[in-house]
């Protein structure tokens, strides 16, 4: 508990000296003066520019139209599953439940847990979100939920293969998926199971980055954001895209409203 | 002509000798075929995608300028805000000290893994944990696979890049001993196993060092000095897995990858993963010490971290921010120069001879402390064409050419070249030729006369004896008469 007591590091020589370094304007070798003119000239040409440039302006309307988009072209897949070429859609609230068990069902009869039923992933903190939707009872069926903060060796179990998650926002600029974490139990859900499940609520769709940093300085209790782009995936053999180098190989998105 | 002589006389025999090793060397040359454009036109994508790149590009240029300007009192910022929610933030001037600090606070710690960082490659602080007798484990897969060959990364992006499927098959299966044959390749285990069979094996390797591991220590991507926090982008996971479950968490980061505020930080995630590699951000990107540790003395934060300790390096960075070549300081890492780079793209990373390769290694290498001192770095800014790509695809616009081309001042005027006769007398004569436009352009014209008096009949030359390095791969054409080039000469440099 005693590295936990915030103590003010002593006067520290190194960082002293570091700083004075970094102080220095003057006396510096040829160049110098063109290298302190341009960052000037170019602050005084962002102070015109007040309004930060987005990458695209996406108007409300057609926010979760570019979340899919975006998500997809980042190997998200969405449910339930679109036929053919259509592109997926918002579900209804009531429709969540039947969505996920019919998923879990499908896998459950494929035996991805050789016929015996599905061990999932859940944080005890959402236990109350998930009820709410009465996703619960609905796949129990399959299902043999877990509380991620019940684990206390992760290594017993270093894959599990399922884990339901409600994001608590996302970035339609970038398709990314936000969830502020708290715990280590919280952390694992999103990246020790092969298939991470994420239910998104339609509301909680923002613009933009800055928008969700924004968000992120409303909510008190957390000590990690993590921001999901689609699966974990690697290119470092060959150059060859694969999806599953550590975190999850499937991201499933339930966005509803 | 002239010009073109006086590039013979730049040795840089240390990249110069490996170099012509990397090109005569088929494995790799086959390795950075295949790695080729990919990059390239991942790049070009994103971008073409998003109708104002250029003022995306200027923002992200914007908040970095703002970064190095008002560095000394946004890393004090920093430090301040991180103390204030319990986070411990060391110093370090040299890679001596850095290691120093790493060590102590793995002290009594055995399994440590680590994510991709370039900074540790920088530190070289594998090595120093090792002989501490810990047990380190890079979790980057890249990284993984050249820790295992026991080289250096070739690419700050994609370390392995140098590597054929085969080197790693074969690597894998050498320290690879227990997993079971029949799963990694289907039937006949002495076929090349496929990509995904490799990525799987190296996942349930590195898993279980995740999950038993004491300490993680990760790189930083930014440091925001208005939350006191860090920022990690990572693409497979590797970097989130060690900062999340080892109760003791380091980020080491160099002290230029200060950041002012939120927005600053979003402006150049915007342009960092577009260079990099084409996506619109990283996989995961992931603030930690976002918030504060403890809120009215009670405990928020239950077990993710017991600590995070921040290690801010120096190693020559502040003593850039006053010189020359303070712009530098600027780069984000995204690796851009290197894909776009015709040297780079031809000898691989391994020819610069240290972590930072390709055109911001030329110019890196030579500033940061550890390096300065060796001539070999001295020798790498000389080894450009200078063709201005790099500076083309800059996303934070650095000017990655003029650098290289004042330390190639700097290194004349210290004499840190060779300075035989043969080069005082070519810079004599050029010195000369230079300062007199008219002597210049006559001697310009004779030397067209004799060209094309040797080019008689067939319109190109295939042998000049002085520069034989160029006649014997191509011929010289000199199709157009000597009469038109200097009548073009004296257009060109008007009395």
């Amino acid at each position: 508990m005693s590295s936990r007591v915030i103590t003010p590091q002593p006067r520290n020589a190194t960082r002293e000296r570091i700083i004075a370094n970094l102080k220095i304007k003057k006396g510096a070798a040829r160049g110098e003066k063109i290298a302190t003119i341009l960052p000037k000239f170019i602050e005084r040409k962002g102070k015109k520019q007040r309004k930060t440039p987005t990458t695209k302006f996406i108007a409300t309307k057609f926010m979760a139209t570019e979340f899919i988009t975006r998500a997809t072209k980042l190997s998200c897949k969405f449910l339930p599953a679109a036929k053919g070429t259509a592109t997926p859609s918002v579900i209804a609230k009531s429709s969540v439940a039947t969505t996920i068990a019919t998923y879990l069902k499908s896998c459950y009869e494929k035996g991805d847990n050789n016929g015996t039923a599905l061990p999932i992933l859940i944080d005890a903190e959402q236990r109350k979100t998930l009820t709410e939707l009465d996703i619960l009872k609905k796949i129990e069926p399959y299902c043999k939920l877990n509380e991620a903060q019940k684990i206390t060796d992760f290594a017993a179990t270093p894959f599990p293969p399922f884990s339901i998650q409600h994001a608590n926002y996302a970035i339609a600029e970038t398709g990314s998926l936000v969830f502020l974490q708290n715990t280590r139990a919280q952390a694992a859900l999103s990246f020790l199971p092969s298939k991470h499940i994420v239910l998104l609520n339609e509301k909680d769709l923002l613009a933009s980055l800055e928008q969700a940093f924004a968000r992120s300085s409303t909510s008190k209790t957390y000590w990690a954001i993590l921001t999901v782009s689609g699966p974990s995936r690697t290119a470092d053999i060959e150059q060859e895209l694969h999806m599953g180098a550590h975190g999850p190989k499937e991201l499933l998105v339930i966005l509803y409203r | 002509m002239p010009l073109l002589s006086l590039s013979f006389f730049s040795s840089s025999q240390g990249f110069r000798q490996k170099s012509v090793a990397a090109l005569a060397n088929p494995t790799l040359r086959a390795a950075l075929d295949k790695a080729g454009t990919g990059f390239l036109n991942a790049r070009k994508k994103a971008f073409d995608e998003i109708e104002n790149s250029s003022s995306i590009k200027a923002r992200a240029q914007q908040a970095r300028t703002r970064a190095i300007d008002n560095m000394a009192e946004l890393l004090l910022l920093f430090e301040r805000n991180a103390q204030a929610k319990g986070i411990h933030v060391h110093w370090a001037e040299t890679a001596e000290q850095a290691c120093a600090i790493i060590i102590d606070l793995c002290r009594g710690k055995k399994r440590i893994i680590k994510g991709k960082s370039m900074v540790s490659e920088e530190i070289n602080l594998n090595e120093a944990l090792l002989k501490n007798g810990a047990e380190v484990t890079e979790t980057d897969l890249g990284e993984y696979i050249i820790q295992l060959a026991n080289e250096t990364p070739s690419h700050i992006i994609a370390p392995a890049v140098h590597k054929t499927r085969a080197q790693i098959d074969a690597l894998f299966r050498y320290h690879h001993e227990n997993i079971e044959e029949a799963k990694v390749a289907d039937n006949n285990p002495k076929a090349q196993r496929t990509s995904v069979l490799l990525v799987e094996e190296a996942r349930q390797k590195i898993r279980d060092k995740f999950l038993r591991a004491e300490v993680g220590i990760t790189g930083a991507n930014m440091l925001i000095a208005a939350r006191g926090a860090g920022l990690l982008l990572t693409n497979e996971g590797n970097g989130d897995l060690s900062a999340i479950m080892p109760q003791r968490h380091i980020m080491l980061a160099g002290i230029e990858k200060i950041i002012a505020d939120d927005g600053d930080a979003a402006a150049v995630l915007r342009v960092l993963g577009r260079s990099a590699s084409g996506q619109s951000l990283g996989n995961y990107m992931s603030l930690y010490g976002a918030q504060p540790l403890q809120d009215n003395g009670k405990d928020l934060h239950k077990d993710l971290h017991k600590d995070l300790h921040f290690v801010l390096l120096d190693n020559g960075r502040s003593k850039m921010h006053s010189s020359a070549w303070r712009e530098m300081l600027r780069c984000i890492r995204c690796g851009a120069c290197l894909n776009h780079c015709p040297v780079y793209t031809s000898v691989g990373g391994h020819a610069y001879g240290w972590v930072y390769s390709g055109p911001m290694g030329k110019v890196l290498t030579p500033l940061l402390a550890e390096t300065s001192k060796q001539t070999s770095a001295q020798e790498l800014p000389h080894a450009s064409s200078f063709c201005g790509r790099c500076v083309e695809v800059c996303p934070v616009g650095i000017p990655l050419t003029s650098l290289m081309r004042k330390l190639r001042e700097r290194d004349f005027a210290k004499p840190l070249q060779p300075r035989g006769l043969k080069t005082r007398l070519a810079c004599a004569v050029m010195r000369l030729l230079f300062a007199h436009p008219r002597l210049y352009r006559f001697v310009i014209a004779c030397f067209l006369r004799v060209l094309k008096l040797l080019a008689r009949g067939r319109g190109h030359i295939s042998y000049l004896p002085t520069i034989t390095a160029w006649t014997d791969t191509r011929d010289l054409p000199i199709n157009r008469s000597a009469r038109s080039a200097i009548a073009s000469i004296r257009t060109s440099y008007p009395r």
